[in-house]
């Protein structure tokens, strides 16, 4: 078994030993799994472990490797799936009851680029049920129930890329494929004190995947920096026929550059001031704090004004349309009363009565509160604000005794501001989230980084130099 | 996302009163204005049809639920409707050929 120092390190220095044959693959793969055996039950954060398979992958690479073919920056590096994504043979249960027993036949495409890069698949993370596709309420709703916190296990880890945000946040897995339709990798990466990047629309194939939401969906990478967002975006990003809004070839595949800027001289920063509201004075500071280090590092920081417009209200709808027609079997056939959540048991009948006009409209409305998005980036290469307007919540005895559900209390918000994801996911933006504090009770917080759509690098960019300047992201939970 | 009604929140519901006020009670946001009457109307004559579709698989909890969500999306549906637009400005579909 290795040791911790080991297992956190990043994917990068991973990558650098494993193919300088000073860290042996098959051990890897085998310490990782070792600790998702043993502490993964405390987070509740996998649904399926894939030892046979992961062995084999990694026994594989070790060979290769070996032998001279090193085929690139993933190749032995052991991660996760969210449970959305099919691989082929074992269990994909999109984290909800009616298709506990499922299986596909054919691999996503994302786990088919994973596999030609030799990267070694450990298991398929827990996550809310369907994504949270028909409503949920709190944590409890998942197959799995909710996935526990390592930074403190009475606590959510968000979602609904919940699995993922807590296997990569207790080195289970040094990264993992998340899910993002409006929030869902941004917050559970915040939450976790990780760093998780929601891609660009249509950089990422979703073929394979479960979906929500045909306009919104996007896949992404969770893991422990910036940099390796990069790393792995530069692996799994690419244009693919078989998914209709696939960006095209020469757009959608990504280059990861080498060592990160030496400083942020140049970068023009926009610092959202109309997204979140009032938050806790503490997240206040750190995210003062975090524009500080940018602009001693020789970034221009100004005030920046999320355009006007119903942003929120278009991407709710947008997910709550399409989502009625992408699970329209399950709501007409019943088995939505499988799910676990009291709303998702019902969302599904309501979200049947908007009509066509209903989401034209909202689609119009949407193009024009694109181009106005569009337009902020004239001014700015990146708009910045908290990931999330709190740290995690704490998880309490849900009524009726069915286990843990997110409290109803929590810091006092203001939520008389939008939130920054429902803009971003609605204009396909990409966004990246890094660690930038932590709150009184030691639960981290995070800063996020936003750019023009396909600019995914800007992001990458703006945060690998804001960890060159920090250390937020080297902090881990103290998991015994 | 947010849990409390559609979808995403958690937070949000989590930190109920908190984050989604909007969606933190069945009722919708508290103290929020009713709907206007041919907006509320509209929203009674699609619980109709729900109920007539798919009323014998839900309770009376459940039926308060679906409601609650109606009222909900129809005030969504209400704000983006007061967005202007053109008859030219088209929806961001895309058939790519």
């Amino acid at each position: 078994m290795l040791s911790d120092d080991i297992l956190y390190l990043p994917v990068r220095e991973l990558g650098l030993r494993i193919r300088k044959k000073t860290l042996s693959p098959v051990v890897l793969a085998e310490s990782y799994l070792e600790r998702s055996r043993t502490l993964g039950p405390k987070f509740n954060a996998f649904v399926t472990l894939t030892p046979e398979l992961a062995m084999e992958q990694a026994r594989a690479a070790e060979k290769e490797i070996h032998a001279g073919h090193y085929r690139g920056p993933l190749h032995g590096i052991p991660y996760a799936a969210k449970d959305l994504v099919a691989v082929k043979g074992y269990p994909t249960t999109w984290g909800a009851p009616p298709f506990a027993d499922r299986k596909f036949d054919y691999n996503a495409t994302v786990i088919e680029k994973l596999n030609a890069a030799g990267a070694v698949l450990l298991g398929k993370a827990a996550m809310i049920e369907l994504a949270g596709g028909l409503g949920y309420s709190n944590g409890n709703a998942s197959l799995t129930g909710p996935a526990r916190n390592p930074w403190n296990t009475d606590c959510w880890t968000c979602g609904s890329s919940s699995g993922s945000g807590a296997i990569v946040s207790a080195a289970l897995a040094p990264w993992a494929i998340g899910s993002d339709t409006r929030g869902s990798i941004i917050c559970p990466t915040t939450w976790c004190g990780i760093s998780g990047m929601r891609p660009s629309f249509g950089r990422v194939s979703r073929y394979g995947a479960m979906t929500i939401a045909w306009s919104m969906d996007k896949l992404g990478p969770m893991a422990r920096t910036a940099d390796d967002c990069g790393l792995i975006l530069s692996v799994i990003a690419g244009h693919d026929a078989k998914d209709h809004d696939s960006l095209p070839h020469g757009v959608a595949e990504y280059a990861h550059s080498g060592p990160p800027q030496r400083t942020s001289k140049g970068l023009r920063i926009g610092r959202l001031t109309n997204v979140w509201g009032r938050v806790e004075a503490k997240l206040e500071a750190a995210i003062d704090e975090s524009f500080k280090a940018l602009e001693k590092d020789g970034a221009k920081i100004s005030d920046a004004q999320a355009p006007e417009g119903p942003f929120e209200d278009a991407a709710e709808l947008t997910i709550l349309i399409e989502a009625a027609s992408a699970f329209q079997e399950l709501v007409k056939s019943g088995d939505c009363a499988k799910l676990r959540d009291p709303l998702g048991q019902v969302n599904g009948y309501s979200s049947q009565e908007f009509s066509a006009t209903d989401y034209l409209q909202v689609q119009r409305v949407r193009k024009i509160l694109q181009e106005r998005m569009d337009k902020l980036f004239d001014q700015f290469d990146v708009v910045m604000a908290a990931g999330s307007n709190s740290p995690a919540q704490p998880l309490v005895p849900a009524p009726g005794g069915r286990g843990p559900r997110a409290a109803p209390s929590g810091p006092v918000v203001d939520n008389s501001n939008r939130a920054p994801d429902g803009i971003s996911s609605l204009c396909g933006l990409p966004a990246l989230s890094v660690p930038c504090g932590f709150s009184e009770s030691n639960l981290p917080y995070g800063v996020q980084f936003i750019a023009r759509a396909t600019e995914d690098h800007r992001v990458i960019s703006a945060a690998r130099r804001f960890q060159a300047i920090t250390e937020w992201h080297r902090k881990r939970p103290a998991i015994g | 996302m947010p849990p409390g009604f559609s979808r995403r929140s958690l937070a949000k519901q989590i930190a109920a009163a908190a984050l989604f006020p909007a969606v933190a009670s069945p009722q919708g946001r508290g103290g929020q204005a009713p709907l206007p009457p041919a907006e509320q109307a509209d929203v009674d004559a699609q619980f109709a049809t729900v109920i007539r579709k798919w009323g014998d698989r839900l309770s009376e909890e459940q039926r308060a639920r679906v409601r609650a969500a109606m009222v909900r999306h129809r005030r969504m549906l209400m704000r983006v409707r007061e967005f202007p637009i053109e008859n030219s400005d088209s929806p961001a579909l895309g058939l790519r050929l």
